[in-house]
This record gives structure tokens, C-alpha cells and sequence, in this order.
């Protein structure tokens, strides 16, 4: 009987864990929608962020695209075995490519570049005070901290993913140049066969939401970090786990809302 | 115009620390809180500016109810009221200088030389003259602390509260930092908050003395009325003798 | 560092920004600055074509659909193709609206009506007027029809045709005759129209196109050598009807040697007919088998998507059909003329 009640107690507790941090990132939401007019606090800090964010993952976020671009049309020309033509691989290379790996592979991986990297870097500041010493000094630390990590998730993670999908469908290419018997006319021909701007769109809103989430998420776990060290370590996991599910369920989420 | 808590009480989960606090802090005037380790002196610390809010009872700065201020107000308070954290909380991305510009940039009347003669002004005061582009890293603990004081009364504000602004620090560095705190006071008639557990300096360089005992103030007086105190608890913690103590409680 | 740092965060926006700009206007196939013109085609439908299909002539890719829009009033769809080239249109221009394989992607190809006698292309009003100032003129197009749409009336036939067997076991008289006769009639029609859109749709799978054509050319025969035979019956039947038995017993003799000398004579008649029949049913199935067995995703999309599977079911009903003339062709003469 008392081991039901604790088991009972458990799923309460987690219960109320789980409904306060949301509700705990919704009020750190709200703030960060309020702090956005604070310009001159957050203003000064989006460049630095934008480079951070932006700049240094394109080199991760490229590296991942050129692989999976070659092993995509490695894949597509093995799937076809000869029946399908084989200038579908540059249908097949493009479609995946700018509607889903670009996109969430880039996410995944800087989810744990980015995101960690913020949840360390803010959960470290709460640890030692210095966040309470930005608010004693009348700095607003929702407009100080998150704002310029959050717009520059918003506006550089797009424009890495664009490259990302670039780079991705030129290693496609390459690779089936080099490594199937396919042409370069033929690729093209593929690639733009079912090729839609509206792909590009696509790529472009799922990413600025995957961009929103690494940053948020990871500016939430670095607000809510307690206990030292540990805590910080904590926080940096919870943050790079929490952020990749919350880009999975995105991800089927805009498949479910934008491609009918 | 002073500082005032009435009957704050704040706990963590099941960790009751205040139990119903008042405490008045009169203008112009240096309180220094006492102590034991653990009985919540930072946290009745940070309720003055408003880092923490009361479970119940208020807190009261210059007339504004701190916990019920909208954010706004709140900071435009803050700007009144400079904070030496026990562990210095120095940004540690930043220069000592930028880190004791912070307050300053948030002046726009302040031009950038300005700014840096104030910045080194105020390293001077903690004896960091010559610091301004080192990074917090490659400072002492002590050099620290020192910085977080410079950080705190660069602003120039009306209140400064300092959490522990000697512990640590060897005793001539101590002295002219007591000698800047009465200096803050007489001349720039700073109202001073400081917790110290050095009960020396306390008694020299306050005009009052308060002891935070089991979430309330047991005591709230002049150095002498302190002193002269025959609470057994307030009698053991300043003489240093827990047994007193211990038999009362 | 910062001017640099500001430097980079720069050179990445643009970068992405043209990358995402050039590549999608690359990947639609947008034109940078070459000469184009503009001709509006006149459809009563566009089929599977979308914007951004190519254009070509005799061939040739030589530009792409640019809009698909319904005219006011829904009585046609007007579709403005631009091509990359200066070209003048020939005197009799139509534009045919196809797949260009068969994997859905259609394409309009720029031809000359007398080419295509049997396509209805679309009627423009004399006068009409282009709605761009660049266009160089509106001409009639023709969507082919889909072949989904052509194997659905063949099911229908194939299910009419089943029917029709099983009635024809019952008794056969002047009104299954003519439903026989109309059956055919249909399935010469059919396979005329899945035969000329074999050849004028530039099919990849060219070797399958060629065995599929030279088999319903044979289905085609057949048909037609059957109508013959059953035209004959027909004779028959009506000459029994307006005669006497009595009075007409030499004709009718004359007529059931002339029918049994067809299906027995190996040489021609219905006999050869039904064994040119089977033979090119034997070919349907082969290259069904084919796609069914070896070819992988593409058999099975081809099963799916085209006339193989349905041709072969109509074509399974005509066998059995025939099978059945052969195996009791008695019967029917008999039937036919008493
Ligand atoms: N943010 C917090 N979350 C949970 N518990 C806290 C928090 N801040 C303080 N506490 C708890 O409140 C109690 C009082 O802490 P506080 O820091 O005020 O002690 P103190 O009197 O300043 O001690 P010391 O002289 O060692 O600095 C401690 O038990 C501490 O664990
Ligand atoms: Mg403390």
C-alpha cells in the first residue's frame, strides 16, 4: 500500500515538474517578448551572437551536409537498382536534402554545439551570481542574455541551413558524378524535376523554428540551473536532449501542417 | 527615506529560513548584519533589491513595496542601490574595467572618458589601480571581491549593500576596506547594509548591529547596546562561545 | 575582431541569401536576361502540365510554362509558355500537352496541326487577342488524355465484354450480335487511341512501347478480322429474318460452309484471326510478366499507373470470348442464323 502511494506521489511530483516548467518557460517567453524593446541592452550583444550562432556552426553544419548529400546518392542509386531512372537520384538528393536533413541534421548538430554552449554559458552565470549582479545593476537579464541568442538563433540558423542544403545537393552531385554513372545534365534534370520554391520556404520556416528552439532551450536550462558544477552539467544535457525532441516533434509538425 | 522589512518570511521547499524579519534601516546610517552561516543573512540581502521575493510580509526601499514594483520601476530602483556579492559574481567575460563600467553605461548622461576615470577612480578606492584589463580569471579571490566592491559603488548609489566584503581578505587590505565603507558613509552619506563576521570591524564601523537568529532579528541596536546585550545567544555568538548558545536554545 | 566578427556574420547572410535566391531561380529554371518569347495557348484542359514544364519542339527543350490560368468565364484554360529563343510559330501551330515519361512529369510540346489530324485541337475565335503585349499569339492546344482515364473506359469494356460471354453461353441472337459487333467496334476504337498515344508520347521505356505497340497492332487486326467474320453472321441474321428458312436453306447452307470453312481453314478466316489473336495476347502477357517479375519499382509503377494491367484485362475478356467462338463456333452460327 505505501509503495503505491509513493508510486502515486511520484507521477504527482512529476506531474507538477513538468506542468511549472512550462509554465516557467512560458513566463520566460512572455519576457523575452517584453524585453525586445529593450533594444539598447540586447542591441549591442546580437552581432557577437550572430557570429557565435551563425558563422561558427557553419563549418559543423557543412561537414554534416556533405556527407549526407554523398551518402544520399549513394542510397537513391542503390534503392533504384536500375529500374527507376537514374536521374532521380538528383530528384531524390534535393527533395530529402532541402525538406528534411538539411534542416534537421543542422538542428541536431547544433542543438549540441549551440544549445549546450548557451545552457553552460548562462547556467555558469547563475551559478556564480552574475546574473543577480546584471539585475542589481539594472540590467535586465531576459533582454541582456536571451533576446540577442534567441534573434540571432531566428536569423542565422536559416541561412546556415540554405548552406547547408547547398553544399549538400552539390556532394550529391559530385558524388554521382564521380561515383555513379550519372551525368551532370541528368542530375540537373532530377533535381529539378519536382523542385518547388515552395521546398525552399519550407526549409526556411522549419528552420528558423529549430533555430528559435536550440537557443531558447538552451537559454532555459541555463536560467533554471542550480547547484553548482553539477548543475551546470545537468542543465547542458537536459537542454541538448530536450531541444533535439523538441526539433523531431517540429519537424513532424510542419510535415503534418505544410505538406498537407 | 530608508529601508525596511516587515515581517518577511521566505523559504526554499521545506527549508523555512525567515520566519518573519523586520528590520529598519535608517538613512545615512551603516547597519551590519550578524550571524551563523546558513541562517540566511544573503537571503534577507538579496529581498532588498528585489532578487527574492517574500513568501509573505514586504519589503519596503525609499517607500516602494520592492516585491509588488512592476520591472520597470524596479530596475530604475535598482539603480539606487549598489550590491558587493559574497563570491564578487564579476562577469567573467569581461574585463575588471568593463565589469565596473557595467553600472555606468547604464547612465547615458556618462560620456566614455568619464566612464573611465570613474572606472579607474573607483579600483583606486579598492587599491586595483592598474587592473582594468585583467580578466576575473587571473585575479585572487581577495583581488575578486575587491573588484565587486568597485563594481558596486562605482554607480555611486544611495544604498550599498555588502554581502561579506572582507572575509577572506588579510587584515590591512580589511582595514582600508572598513575605512572606505565609513568613508562611503560620512562623506557621501551612504546608507550602508553589510554581513560581516568579523564582530571587530562590525562593532567599529557600525551604527547599528542586527543578529539573525532562527529567521528573525534577535538583536537590533547600537555597538554598545549589542555589546552590553545578556541574551545568552547573542552574548555567545559575539564572544564566540556556542555553549551559551547551545544551553538556550 | 569585432570589425571582423561583423564581417563574417555579413558575408554568411549574403551568401545564404544568394544561394537561396539564385538556387531556387536556377532550380525553377528561370532565365537570366535571354531573349524570350511569349506564346498564350487556348485549352479545354491542361491534364497534368504546371507550371515551370518544359516546352519544346520537335524535340528540343526550348522553354517552359509560365502560368496556367482559367479564363474569365471558365470556358477554356489559357496557358502562357515562355520560350528561351526568338521564334516564329509555324502556320498551323497547336501545342500538345503529354507526359514526357512516365513518371507524371508533362511537358507541351510546340507542333504543327496537320501532324496530328485526329487531335481536337482547341477552336480559338478568330480575333482573339493575346493578354501580354510580348506574346506573339494565341494558338489552339490539345491535352491527351490521361491514361487513367483511357484505361477506365477500357475496364468498362472489359467488364461489358465479360458480360457479354456470359449471356453469349446462354443464347446468342440479333441483340448480343450487335452488342458483340458494338463490343468490337469499341475495342478497335480503344486500341487505336491507346496506339497512337504510345507513338506520339515520347515514352522512356522504349523497348516496352515497341513490343506494347506491335502487340495491339495485332489486337487492332484481330479486332477487325472479327468484325469481318461477325459482319458475315450478321448477313446471315438478317437474311434469316426476311426469308423463309425453307426459302433460304441454300444461302443459309451456303453461309454456315463459307463460316466453318473460315474457322476451320488455317490459311485466314477466323481461324488465323484468333491465332493472330493469341499471339498477341501471348506478347501482353509476356511483357506483363516481365514488369510483374524482374523489373522491380518500375514494374510495379507501371502495373499501377498504366495501360499494361487494364489492357491486359480487357484483352483477357476478349480472349475468352474468342476462345469460346473457337471451341463452339456451332454454337453461335447456329444460333445466329436459326
Ligand atoms: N536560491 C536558493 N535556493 C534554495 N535554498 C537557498 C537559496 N539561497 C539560500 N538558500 C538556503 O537558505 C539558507 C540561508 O542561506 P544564506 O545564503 O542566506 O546563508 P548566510 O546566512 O548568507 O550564510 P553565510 O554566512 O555562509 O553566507 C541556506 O540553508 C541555503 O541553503
Ligand atoms: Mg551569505
Amino acid at each position: 500500500m505505501a509503495a503505491i502511494t509513493t508510486h502515486v506521489e511520484a507521477v504527482g511530483q512529476a506531474a507538477i515538474r513538468s506542468v511549472s516548467s512550462v509554465g516557467r518557460a512560458g513566463f520566460l517567453g512572455i519576457d523575452a517578448v517584453r524585453a525586445l524593446r529593450k533594444v539598447e541592452l540586447w542591441g549591442p550583444h546580437l552581432i557577437p551572437q550572430l557570429a557565435r550562432v551563425g558563422v561558427e556552426s557553419v563549418p559543423i553544419a557543412l561537414f554534416i551536409a556533405t556527407f549526407t548529400g554523398i551518402v544520399l546518392s549513394l542510397q537513391a542509386s542503390y534503392t533504384f537498382t536500375g529500374a527507376v531512372p537514374l536521374y532521380f537520384v538528383g530528384t531524390l538528393v534535393g527533395k530529402t536534402m532541402i525538406l528534411e536533413l538539411g534542416p534537421v541534421l543542422t538542428g541536431l548538430a547544433l542543438s549540441g554545439r549551440v544549445g549546450a554552449n548557451i545552457a553552460a554559458e548562462i547556467g555558469t552565470m547563475r551559478v556564480t551570481d552574475q546574473i543577480d549582479a546584471l539585475e542589481t545593476l539594472a540590467y535586465d537579464p531576459v533582454a541582456y542574455l536571451v533576446v540577442p541568442r534567441v534573434l540571432a538563433g531566428a536569423i542565422m540558423f536559416p541561412l546556415v541551413v540554405i548552406l547547408a542544403n547547398a553544399i549538400g545537393i552539390l556532394a550529391g552531385w559530385g558524388a554521382s558524378l564521380v561515383l555513379l554513372d550519372l551525368s551532370s545534365p541528368e542530375f540537373l534534370k532530377g533535381l529539378k524535376l519536382f523542385f518547388l520554391p515552395f521546398d525552399v520556404r519550407f526549409s526556411f520556416i522549419k528552420s528558423i523554428t529549430f533555430g528559435v528552439t536550440v537557443t531558447a532551450v538552451g537559454c532555459y536550462f541555463g536560467f533554471h540551473t542550480r547547484g553548482g558544477a553539477e548543475g551546470v552539467g545537468h542543465a547542458t544535457t537536459r537542454a541538448v536532449v530536450i531541444a533535439s525532441m523538441i526539433i523531431l516533434v517540429l519537424d513532424a509538425f510542419w510535415a503534418a501542417v505544410l505538406l498537407r | 527615506m530608508s529601508i525596511e522589512l516587515v515581517n518577511v518570511c521566505k523559504s526554499f521547499d521545506s527549508n523555512e529560513v525567515l520566519k518573519g524579519l523586520s528590520l529598519t534601516i535608517n538613512d545615512g546610517q551603516t547597519t551590519t548584519i550578524v550571524g551563523a552561516s546558513g541562517s540566511g543573512k544573503s537571503v534577507a540581502l538579496k529581498h532588498i533589491v528585489g532578487l527574492l521575493r517574500p513568501d509573505r510580509g514586504d519589503v519596503w526601499v525609499d517607500e516602494h513595496n520592492v516585491s509588488r514594483l512592476d520591472q520597470d520601476s524596479l530596475y530604475r530602483l535598482r539603480r539606487n542601490i549598489g550590491y558587493v556579492f559574497q563570491f564578487a559574481a564579476l562577469f567573467d567575460s569581461m574585463t575588471i574595467g568593463e565589469n565596473v563600467g557595467m553600472g555606468l553605461r547604464r547612465m547615458p548622461e556618462l560620456e566614455e572618458d568619464e566612464i573611465r576615470q570613474r572606472v579607474s577612480e573607483c579600483l583606486a578606492l579598492v587599491e586595483l589601480s592598474g587592473y582594468e584589463d585583467r580578466l576575473p580569471s587571473q585575479l585572487s579571490g581577495g583581488q575578486r571581491k575587491r573588484a565587486g566592491l568597485a563594481r558596486a559603488i562605482a554607480t555611486r548609489p544611495k544604498y550599498i549593500l555588502y554581502d561579506e566584503p572582507t572575509t577572506g581578505l588579510d587584515p590591512v587590505t580589511t582595514a582600508v576596506i572598513d575605512e572606505m565603507i565609513v568613508r562611503m558613509s560620512e562623506e557621501l552619506g551612504v546608507t550602508g547594509v553589510i554581513i560581516s563576521h568579523d564582530m571587530k570591524s562590525a562593532f567599529r564601523i557600525s551604527d547599528r548591529v542586527a543578529m539573525l537568529y532562527e529567521g528573525m532579528i534577535r538583536i537590533d541596536g547600537t555597538p554598545d547596546e549589542v555589546r552590553a546585550s545578556d541574551d545568552p545567544i547573542v552574548k555567545g555568538f559575539i564572544q564566540g562561545i556556542p555553549e551559551l548558545m547551545g544551553a538556550k536554545s | 575582431m569585432n570589425r571582423n566578427k561583423e564581417f563574417l556574420v555579413g558575408a554568411v547572410i549574403i551568401l545564404a541569401i544568394v544561394v537561396a535566391v539564385g538556387g531556387t531561380l536556377l532550380l525553377q529554371g528561370t532565365n537570366f536576361g535571354r531573349a524570350t518569347t511569349t506564346v498564350e495557348v487556348l485549352l479545354e484542359s491542361v491534364g497534368q502540365l504546371s507550371e515551370g514544364n518544359p516546352v519544346t519542339y520537335r524535340g528540343v527543350r526550348i522553354g517552359q510554362t509560365a502560368s496556367i490560368d482559367v479564363e474569365p468565364g471558365g470556358s477554356a484554360v489559357r496557358v502562357t509558355l515562355l520560350l528561351t529563343e526568338e521564334m516564329s510559330l509555324p502556320a498551323d501551330a497547336g501545342v500538345v500537352l503529354g507526359p514526357e515519361s512516365l513518371f507524371g512529369d508533362w511537358q507541351a510540346e510546340i507542333v504543327s496541326r496537320s501532324r496530328f489530324p485526329r487531335f481536337a485541337f482547341f477552336d480559338v475565335p478568330p480575333g482573339t487577342r493575346p493578354l501580354s503585349d510580348e506574346a506573339v499569339g494565341v494558338v489552339g492546344g490539345y491535352a491527351l488524355p490521361e491514361i487513367t482515364r483511357l484505361t477506365a473506359s477500357a475496364e468498362q469494356i472489359s467488364v461489358n465484354l465479360a458480360d457479354l460471354t456470359a449471356r453469349m453461353e446462354l443464347a446468342f441472337n440479333q441483340e448480343t450480335a450487335d452488342n458483340l459487333a458494338r463490343a468490337i467496334d469499341n475495342i478497335e476504337a480503344i486500341t487505336q487511341e491507346v496506339r497512337s498515344l504510345v507513338q506520339q508520347q515520347s515514352i522512356v521505356a522504349a523497348s516496352i512501347t515497341a513490343s506494347a505497340d506491335s502487340a495491339l497492332n495485332e489486337v487492332e487486326l484481330a479486332a477487325h478480322a472479327a468484325r469481318r467474320s461477325l459482319d458475315r453472321v450478321e448477313a446471315f441474321v438478317e437474311n434469316a429474318r426476311f426469308d423463309s428458312i425453307i426459302d433460304n436453306v441454300r444461302i443459309a447452307s451456303e453461309g454456315i460452309r463459307i463460316i466453318t470453312a473460315g474457322l476451320a481453314d488455317p490459311e485466314s478466316g477466323l481461324a488465323s484471326t484468333l491465332e493472330r489473336a493469341d499471339s498477341a495476347f501471348v506478347r501482353i502477357d509476356r511483357i506483363t510478366a516481365r514488369l510483374e517479375a524482374g523489373e522491380g519499382s518500375l514494374g510495379r509503377l507501371l502495373l499501377d499507373t498504366t495501360f499494361a494491367l487494364r489492357a491486359e484485362e480487357v484483352l483477357l475478356s476478349f480472349d475468352l470470348l474468342l476462345k469460346d467462338v473457337r471451341e463452339n463456333p456451332h454454337r453461335y452460327v447456329r444460333l445466329s442464323i436459326f
